[in-house]
C-alpha cells in the first residue's frame, strides 16, 4: 500500500506537484499537427503516487471494473 | 526529423544554455511570417519512443532554462511534432492566443500551493467519527442488513464525507486566496482545484513576479502553516505550467 501523502517529506511532495504539472498542464498540442501525446509510462515513471495523473487512471480502472461486475 | 516540443517563447530571446533531451540538439523553430514567436523542441533522432521519469524532469530542466532567457509557455510533456513545418503551422494557427499568453507570463513565475488533509476522512459509523454521528448513523450494520442495503448505506456515508470535505476545501481556498491577495497576488492570477484526490484538499497555482518569487514563496509558506486541519506545502518557482489554458 502506498504511503499517505501527508506522511511524505516536503521535497517529495514538491516533486509530485511538479510531476502533476508536467503531465497535466502546459500547452496541449493534441489535434493540431501533432503525431501524438506520447504514451508516458506512468509505471516506469517510478513514483509511488502522482496526484491527478494516477488518480485519473485509478478512477478509470474502477469504472471499468464496476462495469464488468454489473455485466456479470 | 521528429520534434519533442518543450516550450513556446520569443523568436529573438537568447538561446538557453542547455542541450535537448538525452543530449540531442535543442532547436528553435520559427515561422517565416512570425518574427516574434519560436517553438523550442528537441530534434529527435529516430522514432519517437516511450518516455520515462528522467525524461519528464529533463523536459522541466529545459523549460526552466528557456524561461530564464525570456517569457515562455511550457508545452505539456510528451508532445511530439512531425517536423518543422508542423511546428511553424502551430505557431501561425495560434499566434494571437500565444502572443496574449506570453504577454501575461512575462517576468512572472508559478508558485504551487498544495494543502493535504491532516487526517484521513472517516465516514459516519466508521472509526472515530462515530462519536459525532447521529444515533441512526452510529448503529452498526445489523446481522439482518442485506448486502444491498449495506452497500447503499456505505455509498451514502462516503458521499456525505466527500461533500463535507469539498465544502471545507472550498472554504480553505477562498480564505487562502484572500490571504494571498495580501501578498500582492491578484485572484485573477490564481488557479485552484479543490479535492483533486482523497488526500489533497487544495491544489493551487499562483502567477507571481519572478523577481520576488522566492520571498513570496516564503511568505506563502508562513500563511499555509497557520491553516487548521491541513498541511500546506509551497513549491516553485517554476515556469508557468498552469497558465496556458487560454491556448488549450
Amino acid at each position: 500500500m502506498n504511503e499517505p501523502l501527508a506522511a511524505l517529506p516536503d521535497e517529495e511532495l514538491t516533486l509530485l506537484d511538479l510531476t502533476d504539472r508536467l503531465l497535466n498542464r502546459g500547452v496541449v498540442l493534441v489535434g493540431e499537427a501533432t503525431i501524438s501525446v506520447a504514451g508516458v509510462d506512468l509505471i516506469y515513471l517510478g513514483l509511488n503516487v502522482i496526484l491527478t495523473a494516477v488518480e485519473t487512471v485509478v478512477q478509470h480502472e474502477r469504472r471499468l471494473a464496476e462495469q464488468r461486475a454489473s455485466g456479470e | 526529423m521528429t520534434l519533442l516540443a518543450h516550450a513556446i517563447g520569443s523568436a529573438t530571446a537568447p538561446a538557453p544554455a542547455t542541450e535537448g533531451l538525452r543530449g540531442q540538439p535543442l532547436r528553435r523553430i520559427t515561422a517565416a511570417d512570425l518574427p516574434d514567436l519560436g517553438l523550442w523542441a528537441t530534434g529527435w533522432k529516430g522514432s519517437s519512443g516511450p518516455l520515462g521519469r528522467d525524461d519528464a524532469f529533463g523536459h522541466h530542466a529545459i523549460v526552466a532554462a528557456i524561461a530564464a532567457t525570456g517569457p515562455c509557455l511550457p508545452i505539456r510533456f510528451g508532445s511530439w511534432l512531425a517536423d518543422d513545418a508542423d511546428a511553424a503551422a502551430l505557431l501561425t494557427g495560434r499566434r494571437v492566443a500565444l502572443r496574449a499568453a506570453l504577454a501575461r507570463v512575462t517576468d512572472r513565475s508559478e508558485l504551487a500551493v498544495t494543502l493535504l488533509w491532516s487526517e484521513a476522512a472517516v465516514a459516519p459509523g466508521r472509526g472515530h467519527a462515530v462519536a459525532t454521528a447521529s444515533p441512526d448513523a452510529m448503529s452498526p450494520p445489523g446481522p439482518t442488513m442485506t448486502p444491498g442495503r449495506r452497500f447503499l448505506e456505505g455509498r451514502r456515508d462516503d458521499f456525505a464525507v466527500t461533500e463535507g470535505r469539498r465544502e471545507q476545501a472550498e472554504s480553505l481556498a477562498a480564505g487562502l486566496i484572500q490571504l494571498l491577495e495580501g501578498l500582492g497576488i491578484e485572484p485573477a492570477d490564481v488557479r485552484h482545484q479543490t479535492c483533486p484526490t482523497a488526500e489533497v484538499a487544495l491544489s493551487l497555482s499562483a502567477l507571481v513576479p519572478t523577481a520576488t518569487a522566492t520571498a513570496t514563496k516564503a511568505a506563502a509558506g508562513r500563511l499555509v502553516g497557520g491553516l487548521d486541519g491541513v498541511r500546506g506545502v509551497v513549491s516553485g518557482p517554476w515556469p508557468p505550467y498552469s497558465f496556458t489554458t487560454e491556448i488549450g
